[in-house]
């Protein structure tokens, strides 16, 4: 991946970060859990929009991955492999490396935001086995999509796959919502894969809670 | 290292672009491949460096069937079009990571493949400033640096010059002198007059003749 990918992830997470901070300043996160959390069905789309942006630029920084290998320089490396399956391995788990490291940042510079901007308080208060499961969760969401993205682009340009997978996702982001305030169709859910975990929006939190 | 094409076929959106191929490459022998544009010189040539699955028959290197084994073959030099260099690095650079793939080829190795194909090594100019010329005469060195035991070249001579083309032929003619297969195709038979020892005519996916 290029430098300028990475430097513009990292100005992405700042950039969702004040976003966050300016539109929903009643949030401060001295837990880890804004942003593992997600948000609730009765979020203003402006504000999910904000949570948009880091998988856009998550997406974007692996365009054209793993087909990098079937055309131009990558077929002088892929057949200087002895095994076909090594290559695609090595890609999946660079991706899931560079997901979880840019996850742990995002997570890290959102607590560290947030003790510096909470003047009462001044502590963190992390529920170790809440951040775990739902670190976790954030990560294979973000991890599965990108794969079902880098698959697409197997049989669809570079840019149709990226658009395709954009647009599930701010699919899933909208009718996630629609069908949680409406009640109904609960089913649907599971056909909806947001860009992140959304356990405010499941189950998983009020188990936890209780 | 002795080829065997035994029925192979391949179907890409309804249309056959190889045809129930049979052929026999022997160690050590240059063959060249002619026919027109769209004639399926390439597919054959993927398929026997084991880029591209056949719908249909079986590629044996060795005695080897490469499909089932899921194995690239183990030594193989290939130009195949639309195949490129890093162009942020220079031409030792390109070829010094290819290198630390298979770890065969020494610095010196490398270096003499470059200064084989007109070029110098020690030049730090970036391959994104070379000219079309120079970008496939380090492509050639890229498919001999390793002394691989087969050379699939797919029309090496491109965008080279009448001088660059006798350097070029000069080169495959050392290979083959080596021992080296080499499998190398043309639009033209007479670009493959002086230097093959066998032809094979290709046309809408089938050989025409042998």
């Amino acid at each position: 991946m290029k430098r300028e990918y990475y430097i513009a992830v990292l100005i992405v997470i700042f950039i969702q970060l004040f976003c966050y901070y300016q539109w929903d300043s009643a949030s401060i996160d001295t837990t880890g859990l804004v942003i593992l959390g997600g948000l609730e069905g009765h979020y203003k789309y402006l504000l999910l929009a904000t949570w948009y942006l880091f998988f856009a630029s998550i997406s974007f920084s692996f365009i054209g991955y793993m087909r990098s290998y079937l055309v131009g320089h990558g077929i002088y490396v892929l057949i200087r492999e002895k095994r076909k399956i090594k290559i695609p391995l090595k890609r999946f788990c660079h991706i899931f490396f560079f997901i979880t490291l840019y996850c742990f940042i995002q997570v890290m510079v959102s607590i560290i935001f947030g003790y510096f901007s909470d003047m009462n308080q001044k502590s963190v208060h992390i529920n170790l086995t809440m951040f775990i499961t739902s670190f976790l969760l954030y990560i294979m969401t973000l991890f599965v999509l990108i794969c079902f993205q880098i698959t697409l682009e197997l049989w669809l340009s570079e840019p149709v796959a990226l658009l395709v997978t954009n647009i599930y996702i701010l699919g899933s982001i909208i009718f996630g919502g629609i069908i949680l305030q409406e009640g109904k169709g609960y089913s649907l859910l599971y056909l909806l894969i947001s860009n992140f975990s959304m356990i405010k929006r499941t189950d998983i939190w009020h188990n936890h809670a209780n | 290292m002795k080829i065997i094409v035994t029925g192979v076929s391949k179907k890409i959106k309804k249309q056959h672009v190889l045809n129930n191929i049979t052929l026999e490459f022997r160690n050590g022998v240059f063959y060249g491949l002619y026919g027109r544009n769209g004639s399926g010189k390439t597919m054959l040539l993927r398929s026997v460096a084991g880029l591209l699955r056949p719908s249909a028959g079986k590629v044996e290197i060795d005695g080897k069937d490469i499909y089932s084994e899921n194995k690239f073959p183990p030594s193989i030099g290939v130009i195949i079009e639309n195949t490129s260099l890093l162009p942020q690095y220079d031409a030792f650079t390109n070829l010094k990571l290819l290198s630390k793939i298979k770890k065969i080829a020494t610095d010196e190795d490398i270096k003499s493949a470059i200064r084989r194909v007109g070029l110098n090594p020690d030049n730090k100019l970036k391959v994104r400033k070379f000219s079309l010329g120079m970008k496939q005469r380090l492509s050639i060195a890229q498919a001999i640096f390793e002394k691989p035991d087969i050379l699939l070249l797919d029309e090496p001579t491109n965008a080279i010059d009448e001088n660059g083309v006798q350097e070029v032929y000069r080169i495959i003619q050392e290979e083959k002198e080596r021992g080296a297969t080499i499998i190398l195709t043309s639009h033209h038979k007479q670009d493959l007059d002086i230097l093959a020892d066998e032809f094979i005519h290709m046309d809408h996916g089938e050989v025409i003749h042998e």
